[in-house]
């Protein structure tokens, strides 16, 4: 399997304005990381390959804004993803409770296949704030998780790179996992009949 | 500062762009220009700041590469000839008209232009070729081009209503833009190309060093994923740049309006959309908008005389997330192939086929041998090919063959050593004829360079069409048919010296009846280096624009003269025939003229031999 093409997969990064989407992906794509914040508008694009099962794999990474009024690329920008990664901050019961907003949203906006089986992971992020000013416990996450359907759960922190890596192998292989779930199917399409009434002319006289 | 500041913001936006600009739509920004067209035309123009796409080092100056161009015939032009960057002023010299009953498919003797004659009916109007592109705004010309540089505009054009009516979307655009991560080196270029421009007030046309860098071609799905690129881009930018395609093309949708092209200083982005499959080319070389249109949609029918419509759609209606690159593999080399020829050849962008140049009798012979019997219900198309181009095409009375299947074909073969060093069963889309399923072709090369082709609608007709090669080659060897084919290969191609006309370079004749062209081979100049072929090309391809108002002119000109200080070129068309010249730089109008004629006249005594004029029917 290893000859076999280079996978592109797209994945959408949705969660509240704040919670670090910009940060995690530039910790997994760059490995660096800023405290200064700066609303992403629009929508940002990251490459990053990786091998998943002796696959290589490109990642196209589709960054969000979190913030109502730059949201405005709907329909088009969420087709075809292969994986959605949705982020919260664990200091912040306000994001977490916006990940059904979230999921919604996706599910309605990208309409996939198969809405049941469509590969989701959710990030907690900035596990590195103090404790006391945690906000979501790990339980209720994963409770929400696994009432979703048994999204994978990982605890992040951008800033401290913790669980990035492993967060984003799992998001590849379970995206994968869903591509290769369909094979090309060998639909032969119909035969052509030339006595037809499609006669043309096309005025070349050879 | 996060990795994007440093990285992709160049100095320019940082110093120039407010994050929200005063006003939605008006935003003035150094050293770039960049026009974005979408719709049909220019309606509307608003401001917007952006910059992608960019290159570093090899940009060119769009005015340098274009010429001057008048209507032959104006009387109120000719004095100004040989001066060059000025349109023709008023003077006193004579006028030039055509003359001649358009009405006659046949024409005996052949049109004539007339040097000097009475009133110019035929003129039309002048065109200026310069830096803002026909749709981009009604501002035109050099000067209001070099203006423009000056004060750093940045202008996007919708089709009818304003595409981004609050400026939210501006903003997106700009933010998209400025946040991509491919456009890391615009800085040196944009400031370089900035530099040059300003000290040079007076652009000097046609420019020999000016270099064009190969054109880059793109297709990727409505989902923004990558499906070809014609360039050796690195993976991870092409990956991010059709993400970034398709965000902008998206942009545009949402307002029910397709993005056409972007005009970035001397680079256009040309997009063609055809869901799932959108496709986008960057070119520099100063070409009209629908020359590029046309490349693409070249690329999108081939692509489909792999995947057949039907089977793509069906894909992508079952996951939106499909990714056709692996249905489409090893296509890639037919895709190059096809945009190589595409550059030069003139027969792409004509939809013409340009047949070997043989003798007609030869041709005649051929074509008695390969008629096929009866029995064969299916049989839809009957080919002799050599030398890559077609000996004579059999076809059944009520089908008629698309060029561009043809060129489709025609690639294809030329595209795989395997087709013609074995005989095969091909099944191949033929999009302009039915773009649902596919045909079957039976395949065989009877010596290097001369193949058989046999098309048929049964997918089952294999064997059958194998027994009656053997008929036909038992017929094509008597009278050494085969081997006479085989030597006309190498005299296809033939002189401009031919016709016999001073000072004619180069010309590209089309006959409008036959639907083919014929053109000599490329000589000195322009044998030497690619860069004055691309530019000849360019200027025939802007000929062919004015004479077919396909930039949205008020009105097609029948003839057109434009001059550089490099050569001159005119444009005529008629009823039955369409002729671009190419001529010494040096020469008067009226013997610009002469060798016109002198062309249309030698013409009427080879048609016989360049086009496929009888083939039969069955």
């Amino acid at each position: 399997m290893a000859s076999r093409k280079k996978v592109l997969l797209k994945v959408i990064i949705l969660g509240d304005s704040g919670v670090g989407k910009t940060s995690l992906m530039n910790q997994y794509v760059n490995k660096r990381f800023s405290n200064q914040y700066k609303a992403t508008i629009g929508a940002d694009f990251l490459t990053r390959e990786l091998v998943v099962d002796d696959r290589v794999v490109t990642m196209q990474l589709w960054d969000t804004a979190g913030q109502e009024r730059f949201q405005s690329l709907g329909v088009a920008f969420y087709r075809g993803a292969d994986c959605c990664v949705l982020v919260y901050d664990v200091n912040s019961s306000k994001s977490f409770e916006a990940l059904d907003g979230w999921r919604d949203e996706f599910l309605v906006q990208a309409s996939p296949h198969d809405p049941e089986n469509f590969p989701f992971v959710v990030l907690g992020n900035k596990i590195d704030m103090e404790e006391s000013k945690r906000m979501v416990s790990q339980k209720r996450a994963m409770t929400w998780c696994q009432a979703k359907g048994n999204i994978p759960y990982f605890e992040t922190s951008a800033k401290e790179a913790i669980n990035v890596e492993q967060a984003f192998q799992t998001i590849a292989k379970n995206a994968l996992a869903q591509e290769a779930e369909t094979e090309l199917y060998a639909d032969y399409p119909d035969p052509i009949r030339i006595d037809s009434e499609n006669s043309q002319n096309y005025g070349c006289n050879c | 500062m996060s990795p994007h500041d440093d990285r992709n913001i160049t100095s320019v936006t940082k110093r120039h762009l407010p994050p929200f600009p005063p006003t939605p739509h008006r935003t003035t920004s150094q050293l770039s220009t960049t026009t974005v067209s979408a719709g049909r035309h220019d309606t509307s123009s608003r401001k917007l700041l952006s910059q992608t796409f960019d290159r570093p080092a090899n940009s060119m100056q769009r005015d340098a590469s274009s010429g001057d161009v008048d209507t032959l015939g104006n009387p109120r032009s000719s004095s100004q000839l040989d001066s060059r960057n000025e349109l023709m002023t008023p003077s006193s010299s004579r006028p030039v008209s055509i003359r001649g009953d358009l009405s006659p498919l046949s024409s005996s003797p052949p049109y004539q232009l007339d040097e000097p004659a009475g009133t110019s009916s035929l003129m039309q109007r002048s065109t200026s070729f310069s830096s803002s592109s026909s749709h981009s705004s009604s501002r035109k010309g050099k000067e209001r081009a070099i203006e423009r540089l000056e004060f750093h505009e940045v202008e996007v054009s919708g089709e009818s209503t304003p595409v981004l009516p609050d400026g939210g979307a501006a903003r997106e655009l700009r933010s998209l833009v400025r946040n991509s991560t491919m456009d890391a080196e615009v800085p040196s270029s944009v400031k370089s190309r900035a530099a040059s421009l300003r000290g040079e007030h007076n652009p000097s046309h046609g420019t020999p060093n000016r270099s064009c860098s190969p054109r880059r071609y793109y297709v990727l799905t409505d989902a923004g994923k990558p499906v070809f690129a014609s360039s050796e881009d690195s993976n991870e930018s092409m990956t991010s740049l059709v993400a970034l395609a398709q965000t902008l093309i998206s942009i545009f949708a949402e307002d029910d309006d397709r993005i056409r092209s972007i005009i970035k200083g001397g680079q256009r982005i040309a997009f063609v959309l055809k869901t799932p499959l959108y496709l986008f080319c960057v070119s520099d070389w100063g070409e009209p908008e629908h020359v590029l249109r046309v490349q693409l949609e070249y690329i999108h029918l081939h692509i489909l005389s792999v995947v057949t419509s039907t089977q793509l759609s069906r894909a992508f209606q079952r996951r939106s997330n499909f990714d056709p690159t692996r249905l489409l593999e090893g296509t890639d080399n037919f895709l190059r192939n096809l945009i190589a020829r595409s550059q030069y050849d003139f027969s792409y962008l004509t939809s013409t086929l340009q047949p070997l140049r043989m003798p007609p009798a030869l041709r005649d012979t051929a074509a008695a041998a390969l008629m096929p019997p009866a029995r064969f219900k299916d049989l839809l198309y009957v080919l002799l090919v050599a030398g890559g181009h077609i000996v004579t095409l059999l076809r059944p009375r009520k089908h008629s063959i698309h060029p561009s299947d043809l060129h489709l074909l025609l690639n294809t073969l030329a595209s795989s050593t395997t087709l013609r060093s074995s005989e095969t069963w091909l099944p191949i889309c033929f999009p302009k004829f039915n773009p649902a399923g596919f045909v079957h072709a039976y395949i065989s090369f009877v010596l290097p360079d001369v193949g058989l082709v046999f098309v048929s609608a049964d997918r089952d007709a294999f064997e059958d069409l194998r027994g009656w090669k053997d008929i036909v080659m038992e017929k094509l060897e008597t009278d050494k048919t085969l081997a006479k084919i085989q030597a006309a290969i190498p005299q296809h191609e033939y002189s401009v010296s031919a016709v016999g006309s001073p000072g004619l370079r180069h010309f590209i004749y089309k006959s409008r009846q036959h639907v083919q062209i014929t053109s000599p081979a490329w000589e000195a100049p322009y044998d030497q280096d690619a860069l004055s072929r691309q530019r000849v090309v360019t200027m025939y391809q802007r000929l062919h624009d004015a004479v077919h108002s396909r930039s949205g002119q008020s009105s097609p000109l029948k003839l057109v003269y434009t001059k550089s200080e490099n050569e001159a070129c005119l444009a005529w068309i008629t009823k039955p025939f369409e002729l671009y010249i190419t001529v010494t730089p040096h020469l008067t109008k009226s013997a610009v003229v002469a060798a016109a004629n002198s062309v249309a006249r030698w013409m009427a005594g080879e048609e016989g031999k360049v086009f496929l004029k009888d083939a039969p029917v069955f």
